[in-house]
């Protein structure tokens, strides 16, 4: 897929991830739109799959570590063509058809779903990527090609249970385990280096035996500095090396911006988990519908 | 169900130690190896499988990832890392392989919340062995000591909590987990455990077994605990009391039917675990006598405090939870 087409294709996923907000009012706006060009080239250019079935054991698979991003990742689904659209509007909702215990509905942060093509339960941090090692070692032992993507984030990286996996996943060398860092320098409460000290970040996961692909800017030196991880041609290639890789799992480190997208909440630490109001909703909608018409006039 | 031992043999083959006594672990890994063979599962360890008796599996079906097993390896190694074992656990149940996560009972709590996670709320079936269950772990002390896990599993949504007494029912135990849905939780004395059963029991889960009968009083025991219940029952028929014993090996769900049955002729059931005495045995007893229609007075003895390092038996004696201990506080409530 070509470069304009999938920018169209992320600017479309943030429309969607600030209408299931919006809709919702509730949900993780910030770290859903950092990750829209991670989301795209997974879903576009490098994941096999049949849309047709979602549950297919054939298909390669992706885990959100970070599980709060399901705006983001059900909006990629979504034009994925794994989740129908009536599914969106249940994003948060209650299904009161079904019996306690059952629903044929979107949580906040993914369950286990293999008919939508969700293979995993997160939205605890970390536990994402010790269960996307476990979906390895299967893989692995069933002998499928399949491979496994899990993004993982810079708060998610806090927990303990992350390093246990970080270093389990290179025991086991699981070379069908690709990882991708949406690196925003964000979490929750405030920035990282505020809540607590993550760097080097690289430099760990490469003395716990990770091939690292990219590196980590700091926050306060990325003024201007162009990000790989809203760059598709980067990612691409990042990818291709990653796929290369034998023996052992690969950490592609994605430099991004938190609330991407939207200049009003751009690496704002407010809008980790706020919804916007009426007015601030279709304002937003108008500008990212009109950078859509650029896009595809070929203007971005 | 009835199972009737000779109460009088059994403390005398006790007292005389010829009883058979056997690491109720060691049929745990037995039953592993053998089920090994019929079913497809898979076995992690978190650096205790010496201990919990998984090595025989890993020589019998390889360790994955490692020569010349690599890919074909049914056997984990996790590193000394609970946390991610029951998550990863997730991965594998996710794509049809079972898990088998093995550990202390203790150790597994850390685990708890990533089991929620990654096993619980995606509904998967696994197997669960927390192995040195209790105070009577003995000499590690109390950080080695679960007196909480019981509680923790039992809260669990679509659990079978199980706690065998000796070696047969432990391999029968484990057999028959393997044919239950949801998280089966077994829990496992440290302990070579005097034999109670042969091979005429049949176990069955969520059936309770009356080992001695009675009428008045009915103790109400598991694991460990239960033939400690045998030599106190003994002292208290001395006494000219007739206490029935129930053993329950399932914990959860509890087998209301013998409960009730129970309820009808014992003005007072007295349960005794090796655990907190809130949230375990006690509670699982009490929760389905309160569907019962006869309100009966019930005592619940566990484990009020953390303990301490020394020999099983010391630490039963000084906790209570050996045969004098047990019978003392049946003494002392009949009294009050």
């Amino acid at each position: 897929m070509n470069i304009p087409e999938k920018k169209r294709l992320a600017n479309r996923l943030r429309q969607i991830a600030l209408h299931l907000v919006y809709k919702a009012q509730s949900g993780h706006l910030g770290g859903s739109l950092s990750a829209a060009e991670i989301l795209i080239e997974l879903y576009f250019e490098q994941m096999r799959y049949d849309p047709k079935r979602p549950a297919s054991f054939e298909n390669d698979i992706l885990v959100l570590d970070k599980g709060h991003a399901t705006p983001g990742f059900y909006a990629a689904q979504y034009l994925a063509g794994l989740l129908p659209e009536g599914l969106l509007k249940t994003y948060r909702r209650a299904d009161l058809n079904s019996r306690p215990g059952e629903m044929d509905a979107l949580q906040g942060h993914p369950k286990y779903w293999p008919e939508r093509g969700i293979w995993f339960s997160t939205g605890s941090l970390g536990v994402g990527l010790a269960q996307a090692v476990g979906l390895a070692m299967a893989e692995k032992m069933a002998g499928r090609g399949t491979r496994i993507y899990v993004i993982l984030s810079d708060g998610g990286m806090q927990e303990g249970i992350m390093w246990e996996a970080a270093r389990n996943a290179v025991y086991h060398k699981l070379d069908n385990l690709t990882a991708i860092l949406d690196l925003n320098w964000i979490q929750n409460d405030d920035f990282v280096f505020k809540t607590t000290e993550l760097r080097p970040v690289g430099a760990k996961w490469k003395s716990f035996g990770w091939e690292v692909i990219g590196e980590e800017i700091p926050f306060a030196e990325r003024a201007g500095a162009p990000l790989n991880g809203h760059d598709f041609a980067w990612l691409s290639q990042a990818f291709a090396q990653a796929k290369a890789v034998r023996g052992q799992p690969a950490l592609l480190i994605a430099n991004t911006v938190k609330g991407k997208g939207i200049p009003e909440i751009e690496n704002d630490p407010d809008w980790h988990a706020k919804a916007p109001t009426r007015e601030q909703y279709e304002r937003w909608m108008t500008a990212l519908q009109a950078e859509e018409a650029t896009i595809a006039a070929g203007e971005l | 169900m009835k199972y009737l031992l000779d109460l009088a043999r059994f403390v005398d083959e006790f007292e005389k130690k010829s009883i058979e006594r056997r690491y109720v672990r060691d049929a745990f890994g037995e039953a592993l190896c053998e089920l090994g063979a019929q079913k497809d599962f898979v076995v992690l360890g978190a650096d205790l499988d010496k201990s919990t008796k998984t090595l025989r599996f890993r020589e019998r079906f390889g360790e994955f990832g490692q020569e010349p097993w690599n890919e074909k390896g049914r056997w984990i190694s996790c590193g000394v890392s609970e946390a991610f074992m029951c998550a990863a656990a997730g991965g594998l149940a996710a794509r049809g392989l079972k898990p088998v996560i093995t550990t202390f009972a203790r150790f597994l709590e850390r685990g708890y919340e990533p089991l929620i996670q990654s096993l619980a709320i995606p509904g998967f079936d696994a197997f669960i062995l927390g192995s040195h269950g209790g105070i009577a772990t003995g000499q590690d002390g109390s950080s080695a000591q679960a007196i909480e896990d019981i509680a923790l599993f039992r809260a669990l949504p679509n659990v079978t909590v199980i706690c065998p007494a000796d070696f047969e029912e432990t391999q029968q135990a484990t057999r028959a987990a393997f044919e239950r849905s949801g998280i089966v939780y077994m829990r496992l004395s440290r302990n070579q455990l005097p034999k109670l059963f042969d091979e005429g029991y049949s176990f069955r889960i969520g059936a309770g077994v009356e080992l001695v009968c009675g009428q008045g009083i009915t103790l109400v025991s598991t694991g460990e605990t239960t033939y400690q219940a045998l030599l106190a029952i003994a002292k208290l028929k001395r006494e000219g009391l007739n206490p029935r014993l129930i053993h329950l090996p399932t914990v959860h769900p509890p087998d209301r039917e013998i409960l009730a049955e129970a309820a009808r002729d014992s003005e007072l059931l007295v349960t005794i675990e090796d655990h907190s005495p809130r949230g375990g045995l006690g509670d699982a007893v009490l929760e389905a006598l309160s569907q019962a229609k006869t309100p009966r007075r019930v005592v619940k003895i566990g484990v009020e405090r953390y303990a301490e390092s020394g020999t099983p038996a010391e630490l039963y004696r000084k906790y209570g939870l050996d045969a004098e201990g047990i019978a003392q506080q049946v003494r002392r409530v009949i009294v009050e």
